[in-house]
């Protein structure tokens, strides 16, 4: 049960996972734009989910770009497996894809320059770490995507509330493939999908403990800039909602 | 890319039937207790809800009782490379799936919903005995009972009742993890193929109405029945069987 696992380590990286959840929800589709760029304008909590979720969405791409680039590296220089690479580069595009849509219903990160703490160096070295790594970050998008559909249906937002409920799916798929990957059986172990947060807002905060966003002494330092223009989207459809 | 719903023939009728699938897991929202409440209220109130939360358990109890035939056989079905039988890892998947399906089906009924009929088909006798046919399908039904999730967390928002649409979601995440899963089984090197998920339906009775055409439900061949299958559901390695 990977995801159940409670160590500080992975509520970190839950913090993370959160992030990335939230960015999921600028996937917010075309159609939606218009009333996405209008609720930002006139509702605060509305603007705050999308920057959010824009930062976590760019921190997402950056990261599995990271790991893309070092994939060569990994368990002693055996790299990851090329099914592996090929499921990151598949996440990294989705992931990208609900950046590109969340920015341009006026979303802004909040920073696109991310660090990877010390406790977190493991990640970019050993396939197992990092997919224990993949399932809790899931989990926190999951949880955060869940959060933003309910939220939008409180605002009266039933459009809204559908392109959440078309990221935070993806997102599972990406959790479970993460178990399988990490040798979980079975790998679809939910009934229900986790939902600890009431707010995204919540689940941002858990990723800003997580050292990802700026922290003191960081093993590295990554630019969305960096990996942003390299992203392949082979294979991947669905692109817009 | 590779397009597996592509393969089937009848892939309407197929993507029907994903509909009715759809509509199961929407009797997941009904597992918290705050969750079940609301949706009696609501179903008291709008004929809409009674409709969906029914389609949903009609939905759920095909889902367990179709897994419950491929598990039951696992052993004599042909692979794709002249061998037989379904893996252990697959059949772990599997008897992980119908357990989210029942756990899906039993909070949904303690909500208030009633199947419309607990005895279903097979269509096709391949989705028995053939690998391939059977996580095809499978492939377009989690599509679909995605796809009717997401209308069902539509129409809830509409209502502005986002506890309901919070399940509806929990549920629907589900069905994309064996959507995924499925596409794995398939030999598919990129098994989460989608930056969003596929919407199909605008409202749930849709995909009921699709899972009648594809004759899972009212057909003449090879009848199943919910209760023969129900009962040995097993929840090994699983959790969450309720909502939070």
């Amino acid at each position: 049960m990977v995801d159940r696992i409670a160590s500080p380590n992975e509520l970190t990286r839950r913090r993370f996972a959160v992030t990335a959840a939230a960015a999921g929800l600028g996937a917010i589709a075309a159609s939606q734009l218009a009333t996405l760029n209008a609720l930002a304008q006139s509702t605060e909590s509305v603007a705050d989910i999308i920057n959010i979720a824009a930062t976590a969405e760019a921190l997402a791409v950056t990261l599995t770009g990271a790991v893309i680039a070092g994939a060569k590296g990994y368990d002693g220089g055996r790299g990851l497996s090329p099914m592996l690479v090929r499921w990151v580069k598949g996440i990294q595009a989705e992931e990208q894809a609900h950046y590109q849509y969340l920015t341009k219903a006026g979303a802004k990160a909040l920073t696109l320059t991310f660090t990877v703490p010390q406790n977190l160096v493991p990640i970019t070295t050993d396939s197992k770490a990092l997919l224990n790594f993949v399932v809790a970050a899931e989990t926190i998008f999951i949880g955060a995507y869940i959060a933003a559909a309910a939220e939008f249906a409180a605002l009266g937002q039933p459009a809204l509330a559908q392109v959440a409920f078309q990221i935070c799916g993806v997102e599972c798929e990406h959790r479970d493939l993460a178990r399988y990957g990490a040798g979980a059986v079975p790998p679809n172990n939910l009934g229900f999908e986790q939902a600890p947060f009431r707010t995204v807002g919540e689940a941002a905060a858990k990723v800003k403990s997580l050292g990802l966003l700026g922290t003191p002494n960081a093993a590295a330092t990554l630019r969305y800039a960096d990996f942003a223009s390299t992203v392949d989207f082979a294979g991947v459809t669905g692109l817009a909602p | 890319m590779t397009r597996h719903d592509g393969l089937f023939p009848g892939t309407l009728s197929r993507r029907a039937l994903i509909r009715a699938a759809g509509a199961t897991g929407l009797g997941m929202v009904l597992t918290q207790m705050k969750t079940i409440g609301g949706i009696r209220e609501a179903a008291a109130q709008s004929e809409s809800v009674a409709t969906i939360i029914n389609i949903a358990a009609t939905a759920e109890a095909m889902a367990v009782t179709l897994l419950g035939v491929a598990i039951q056989g696992a052993a004599s079905y042909a692979n794709p490379d002249g061998s037989q039988g379904l893996a252990a890892t697959t059949v772990a998947i599997l008897k992980a799936a119908q357990s989210a399906e029942q756990a899906h089906y039993a909070f949904l009924t303690k909500a208030g919903a009633k199947a419309l009929t607990l005895t279903f088909n097979i269509p096709d006798p391949k989705i028995a005995t053939a690998t391939t046919a059977l996580f095809q399908t499978i492939e377009a039904l989690e599509t679909a009972f995605t796809a009717a999730y997401m209308s069902a967390a539509r129409e809830f928002a509409e209502m502005r009742k986002p506890d309901l649409v919070k399940a509806a979601v929990q549920i629907g995440g589900v069905e994309c993890g064996h959507r995924a899963l499925a596409r794995l089984a398939l030999g598919d090197p990129l098994p989460h193929n989608l930056a969003f998920e596929t919407k199909m339906f605008t409202q749930v009775g849709q995909a009921a109405a699709a899972l009648e055409k594809l004759g899972f439900i009212g057909g003449t061949n090879n009848t199943v029945v919910y209760q023969n299958f129900a009962g040995s559901v097993d929840n090994s390695g699983m959790s969450e069987l309720t909502p939070m």
